[in-house]
């Protein structure tokens, strides 16, 4: 059945698989790998790259200050709709910030802080930081609020505490989309299915964020 | 190569409008099982707990060997996703490709075909002799092939419509990959019977645009810089039947032209892309605001409408014009996400769109996930507006180890109402009523425990549809699950015979049939059963009515056709005055045709 098909990846499969060579003296008329056989060979773990570490190593600092700013917005008396969209940051980005550790524990990449929660249980898997090609400890992504617009927002309250919240969270959104740029650039990277489809619902998710953000901002006045 | 019959019922048809009686009585208790039975389920991958509740499972086939490690549980690769029907076979896509199953035993199914071809999420729709299969990942190959493609420039990568001759269902052969600049996430049929020698493809994606090295006049720029952006529109393919190796992108429309327009003027030169000026536009993702894309486009050619899911809005198109679609309202709502996918009621009165938070990875039915949160929001259509009701979503609170946010599902076609299965992931499936667009309530369901206790891996129904009297129901990681409704006091006896009279010799839910039930008396006993549910007629003449159904159902020739004529102009006369004036009238409908 569907000889097709498999002889189709038979010629290819042979040389781009890294690690995928069960016997290296296979004859060619051997019956090709099936997904099911490839994941079984390389343990449910697709080949992946640096920059897919890394990313995943920034994005979780990244996120993690999202998180902290809408922290704010209930204390800060921030207005019912910048609370739902606060309420709804906090929800998505805790969960991808557990998703994002989860891919990179299971690769026994090195989990970077992100909070508190993770400092103290952080993964040492003897990787070096130096060898992640990124600020694998939580430094400044592109968009993230730097220490006086942290500030800022910290002490901003009602209808300024909106303004900034919208305008920081947008420039917040921004730098995340532009990582996933620069991910997408890089050879070989998100060909694993769980980093395609993580980017893309990032890009997806903070997008319909901003244009709504956008839309929020344009109804207030700079305070 | 024959065109499919949307309907194989012949002889007299009904359209049955929505029966939708305002006064249904809304006070009405609708009662379910406590303590709910989908609380507390054993988790486990082929061994979890499983809770029914007015459905009964019918089988459950694992994944073909192809597609099931079981060693690598929640394989990304091996996902399975949505669900395609033509006949007997069912169309199953899966990220490394597709399988195709045997449904002629719904408790045995046979496997016909597991045709290996990565590239997610491999959305499929099918169409005669046609499969329509959607490439979304970067990884995905024009030859099939496992690798992946490494480089970022690539004539091996395939993202768009992977075109597939099935006519031999056992050898499938690829005819041709419609390439797109941003992949295809999901693809709609769209069918026009005044061209018949032509089906279209509305293709929907949402992932990034590649670079125009790749594949000619793709563009991430806006719109405002680069006219011919591929962000902000869809693409429509068309198919010509008999030489579906020409087909090739017709239009882009740029339905979203006129939305966002806060997001375009204030998006400073600053925040723009930055590359050295002549350097090809690196595979983007766009994101400079705005709704950039569709997710999802459900298509129902019987009113010429189409409902869009596209980024922070519900969309309603006019597809009259099957190339030139035209938005006629957006919708957005602060408490919708990602708007995923739309199902009109059988009328076309209402829409409900579903809002997938989080991109179905994520456990957003937690107790304390709101309940307006990555679930339904039910409109009611004025015109060519959209007036919202209510949210619904999946009553029982799941784990936070089960990925679990409303998803794809279709509508059970009991006349009279709006009932529907839709599929929660790991929260499984629901069946509902939004008959009354202000109350929608649970009717039954199925659930599974949670794949593992201690993490979240991911599983799940992607889809659940009703398809000639079954539901089936794509689970990611378990399988094909096929389901009986049974009877209960939501759903009588006479409403399940009378949605099984509906047959269609092919099904791809994002294009949606209009449901036609034939003349018949199990038809009009489910108006009488749903009118003596309601309680809103007087008891004594609904009784009169059903006493007079069952004489005519027992007489022959002229006698019936003369109990009929006498039972319809009763129910004229009545309908008037009737609490349930629409359902009263429907039944009359019935009752004269079958007195023809």
């Amino acid at each position: 059945m569907l000889a097709r098909a498999t002889f189709r990846y038979a010629l290819i499969a042979t040389i781009p698989l890294l690690g995928a060579c069960a016997s290296g003296s296979a004859p060619r008329t051997a019956r090709p790998l099936t997904p099911a056989q490839l994941a079984a060979q390389d343990g449910g773990i697709p080949p992946y790259t640096k920059a897919d570490v890394s990313f995943m190593q920034g994005m979780i600092s990244h996120h993690a200050q999202a998180v902290t700013m809408s922290s704010f917005a209930e204390s800060n008396g921030a207005s019912s709709e910048v609370r739902v969209l606060a309420g709804r940051i906090t929800v998505s980005q805790t969960d991808e910030i557990a998703f994002m550790k989860a891919w990179l524990g299971k690769r026994k990449q090195t989990v970077p802080a992100g909070d508190m929660e993770a400092m103290a249980h952080a993964h040492h898997t003897g990787m070096e930081m130096s060898t992640m090609g990124g600020d694998a400890s939580g430094g400044m992504m592109p968009g993230m609020l730097t220490p006086a617009q942290m500030d800022t927002l910290k002490t901003a309250k009602g209808p300024a505490f909106d303004w900034y919240f919208l305008t920081y969270m947008i420039q917040h959104h921004k730098g995340a989309i532009g990582m996933v740029d620069e991910l997408m650039s890089a050879q070989g990277a998100a060909n694993d299915d769980d980093v395609f489809k993580f980017v893309s619902d990032v890009v997806a998710d903070q997008s319909t964020e901003i244009d709504r953000m956008e839309l929020m901002l344009k109804a207030r006045t700079r305070p | 190569m024959p065109t499919p019959l949307r309907s194989l019922i012949g002889g007299a048809l009904l359209i049955a409008g929505s029966a939708t009686a305002g006064t249904t009585a809304t006070t009405t208790l609708h009662a379910q099982p406590k303590p709910d039975p989908r609380v507390g389920l054993k988790a486990g991958w082929f061994d979890a707990g499983e809770a029914a509740w007015n459905i009964k499972l019918v089988s459950t086939t694992k994944p073909s060997e192809s597609f099931l490690n079981m060693s690598t549980p929640g394989d990304a690769r091996l996902k399975n996703s949505d669900l395609a029907f033509s006949g007997n076979l069912v169309f199953q896509g899966n990220y490394s490709g597709w399988q195709v199953w045997d449904i002629s035993n719904p408790r045995k199914l046979k496997l016909r075909a597991a045709f290996v071809c990565p590239g997610s999420q491999s959305d499929v729709t099918v169409y005669g002799d046609l499969l329509f299969v959607s490439a979304e990942a970067v990884s995905g190959r024009v030859d099939c092939g496992l690798g992946g493609v490494q480089n970022e420039v690539s004539k091996d990568r395939a993202r768009g419509i992977r075109i597939i001759d099935i006519s031999d269902i056992e050898h499938p052969r690829t005819i041709t990959t419609v390439q797109t600049c941003r992949g295809s996430h999901t693809n709609t049929l769209v069918t026009d019977p005044k061209d018949p020698e032509n089906v279209y493809i509305y293709v929907s994606g949402s992932a990034g645009v590649r670079s125009n090295e790749e594949l000619a006049g793709c563009s991430a720029a806006n719109p405002d810089i680069d006219p011919n952006s591929s962000l902000f529109r869809i693409e429509v393919i068309k198919v010509p039947v008999k030489n579906p190796a020409a087909a090739a992108i017709v239009s882009s429309p740029r339905i979203f032209e006129g939305l966002g327009e806060a997001v375009r003027h204030g998006d400073a030169a600053a925040d723009r892309r930055e590359r050295p000026a002549g350097a090809p536009a690196r595979p983007s993702v766009a994101g400079r605001g705005g709704p950039t894309q569709c997710h999802d486009i459900t298509t129902y050619p019987a009113v010429g409408l189409a409902g869009g899911a596209c980024s922070g809005y519900g969309i309603l198109l006019d597809i009259r014009d099957i190339k030139n679609p035209k938005r006629l309202y957006a919708a957005a709502d602060t408490n919708m996400s990602a708007w995923h996918s739309a199902t009109f009621s059988n009328d076309g009165s209402k829409v409900l769109f579903s809002d997938e938070w989080g991109g179905g990875s994520s456990p957003r039915c937690r107790a304390t996930d709101k309940m307006e949160w990555g679930a339904d929001a039910i409109f009611v259509r004025n015109g060519d507006t959209l007036e919202f009701k209510s949210y619904f979503k999946l009553p029982a609170a799941q784990t936070s180890n089960e990925n679990c946010v409303a998803h794809n599902g279709s509508l059970i076609p009991i006349p009279g109402r709006e009932v529907m299965v839709q599929s929660w992931y790991q929260g499984g499936i629901n069946v509902f009523d939004w008959t009354d667009p202000n109350h929608a309530y649970e009717i039954a369901f199925f659930d599974r425990g949670p794949m593992d206790s201690t993490a979240l891996v991911s599983a799940g129904h992607w889809s659940a549809y009703w398809y000639n009297g079954l539901i089936y129901g794509s689970e990611i990681a378990r399988g094909l699950d096929v389901w009986e409704l049974t009877p209960s006091e939501h759903i009588s006896k006479n409403e399940l015979d009378a949605a099984k009279l509906v047959k269609y010799a092919y099904f791809n839910a994002q294009e949606q049939p209009q449901a036609v039930w034939p003349a018949a008396f199990v038809v009009a006993r489910a108006y009488t059963d749903q009118m003596a549910r309601n309680g809103a007629v007087p008891t004594a003449w609904l009784s009169g009515v059903v006493a007079q159904l069952a004489t005519a159902e027992k007489a022959k020739g002229g006698a019936r056709s003369a109990a009929l004529n006498a039972l319809a102009a009763q129910l004229d006369t009545d309908a008037a005055a009737s609490p349930e004036s629409a359902r009263v009238q429907a039944l009359s409908g019935v009752v004269k045709a079958l007195a023809k």
